[in-house]
């Protein structure tokens, strides 16, 4: 896995699309509020957030901030009940559409890998012999072209991932979002998951929203780390990460620490004022 | 052992079928040359057991004079007519019923009170609706097979990882895309279940509903048999039905394997 990652990184696929590809998002005043059986519960409150076009950006809260639900509105599977979502630039016309990337069950079962990335080509008509074609330039980029033929469940956790990455790459999705509830992960998975991933991006640059409660994860990958409040969900900070890519997790450790203990505090001792 | 995570259900060892059945022919071997030793020593005479070459010898006659191959067509073709029937609507109602709300809670009353009365329990009221003739068997296998295919087809719509259907939905999947691409296969698993347990019934409802009210079919023959007190053919009756049954259980087997090749093979329980 590690020869793959090292190709990935230091011979980006060269891409004529990237700039066609450019997308900038904006969320103006997002508010949301859940109508359950036991009365309402609200779960994001007046959220201003800008992702600039190729900007990997992560959001960071404690569980139940609505950081999830953002990324649901954004993807446009939940209508928020306040505010808007806006794309901007070329690729607004897309928009967030076969950019979702879940971590869990995030790969369809019932189809191999190379079906499974081939599956956007697929609704849009694409026929099987050329979307396969196509799929499997993609499933190499992702570093799976050995697995093309392998069904989800014969697949670790990460190369579902990628699958996933995948699978909006060949649509040329402008727009990755990322569920990544980590939880169900063991301890050695993540950082493996986290090269990868960053592989994968630095392959194929575009804009990326991935929501995570693992600060230290937020930190290794993001330009921009975006820490909300408990609920209702509120923004709290917007951190710039000033490492430079691509990263090298044993040379960033200490800088990164630091970043760390700033986003703890301040979710310890969380500003007044700022919903 | 040391597999690669992830992998967990990935190998089903292919020779278990092969290994299965030698298996299952040696111990028959055994078991039917001890049986017929001990009656040709006269240990036993009982009227109730005759001796595996008597049975064999009554199966070759029923062979030999065609009569065994006419029954078992007829059976054969009542199973999967029955079959037909009865998995088509419970498959369609079934994906109706599992994708609205409103013909569900209006169907469900009627199931939960039809559902539990024993198939063959119909049969009667059947035969005043449809008559003596070969319809009111067909219907009663039908609806055998139908309850099965219903409920699981139900239950597969109903139980849809939603992580999948939102997968689908952000790629923009229209409604019917969403049908084809990802509801019908995300459910298919269960439905597969539903074929399994259709199949199952029908064939129990076919063998009934023979013994019954027909005068051909295996189970017919079966019934014939006790009422001439031919208990070497009644034998033979019950070998070739538990035959049908290894067969078809075979079949469906088969056609699960092929219909959903992501599922690692599941002990098939009966």
């Amino acid at each position: 896995m590690g020869m793959t990652i090292q190709r990935l990184v230091t011979n980006p696929a060269g891409d004529s699309n990237a700039n066609a590809r450019s997308l900038h998002v904006t969320c103006e005043g997002i508010g949301h509020t859940f109508a359950g059986d036991r009365g309402k519960v609200e779960a994001l409150r007046d959220v201003n957030v800008s992702i600039e076009a190729n900007e990997f950006v992560c959001v960071v809260g404690p569980s139940g901030c609505g950081k999830s639900t953002l990324l649901r509105i954004i993807a446009g599977l939940e209508a928020p009940t306040a505010g808007h979502v806006r794309f901007h630039g070329p690729a607004a016309e897309k928009g967030a559409k076969g950019g979702l990337v879940v971590q869990e069950h995030g790969a369809f079962p019932w189809l191999n890998a190379v079906d499974n990335v081939a599956f956007g080509l697929a609704l849009e008509g694409m026929p099987k012999e050329n979307r396969r074609a196509r799929a499997l330039a993609y499933l190499d980029r992702v570093g799976l072209s050995a697995f093309a033929r392998h069904y989800p469940h014969e697949l670790s956790v990460g190369m579902r991932q990628r699958l996933g990455i995948g699978r909006a790459m060949v649509v040329d999705a402008p727009l990755l979002l990322m569920d990544e509830p980590g939880a169900a992960l063991d301890a050695q998975a993540p950082r493996n998951m986290q090269e990868e991933l960053l592989g994968s991006w630095a392959a194929d640059r575009r804009t990326v929203l991935f929501v995570t409660h693992d600060i230290d994860e937020a930190v290794r990958l993001a330009d921009r780390v975006i820490v909300m409040s408990g609920r209702p969900g509120r923004l709290l900070a917007d951190i710039p990460i000033p490492l430079a890519r691509p990263r090298d997790f044993r040379r960033d450790q200490f800088q990164v620490r630091g970043i760390i203990e700033d986003i703890w505090r301040l979710l310890e001792d969380p500003p007044e004022g700022n919903g | 052992m040391s597999e690669p995570r992830g992998t967990a259900q990935a190998a089903v060892p292919a020779a278990v079928p092969i290994r299965w059945s030698m298996r299952f022919l040696v111990v028959w071997v055994i078991l039917l040359a001890v049986w017929e030793g001990v009656i040709r020593a006269g240990l036993h005479t009982g009227l109730f057991l005759p001796a595996p070459s008597a049975i064999i010898a009554s199966l070759s006659r029923l062979i030999g004079d065609g009569s065994l191959f006419r029954h078992l067509a007829l059976t054969v073709v009542r199973i999967i007519t029955g079959m037909i029937g009865g998995i088509t609507a419970g498959l369609v109602l079934g994906l109706a019923m599992g994708m609205s709300r409103r013909l569900r809670r209006a169907v469900d009353p009627v199931v939960a009170a039809l559902h539990p009365i024993p198939r063959l329990a119909f049969f009667p009221l059947l035969i005043v609706v449809f008559g003596v003739g070969e319809m009111s068997k067909l219907a009663a296998v039908s609806l055998g097979a139908f309850f099965p295919m219903l409920l699981n087809t139900v239950a597969g719509v109903r139980g849809m990882n939603p992580v999948h259907l939102e997968l689908g939905r952000s790629f923009g999947a229209s409604r019917r895309q969403m049908f084809w691409h990802v509801l019908l296969p995300g459910s298919l698993p269960l439905m597969l279940t539903g074929l399994r347990l259709s199949s199952n019934v029908a064939f129990h409802a076919t063998i009934g509903v023979e013994m019954v009210g027909s005068r051909t079919g295996i189970g017919s023959l079966l019934w014939l048999s006790w009422q001439t007190f031919s208990i070497d053919q009644l034998y033979a009756a019950l070998a070739v039905i538990a035959a049908l049954g290894i067969g078809q259980a075979s079949l469906i087997r088969w056609i699960t394997a092929r219909g959903a090749p992501w599922l690692a093979e599941r002990p098939a329980a009966t």
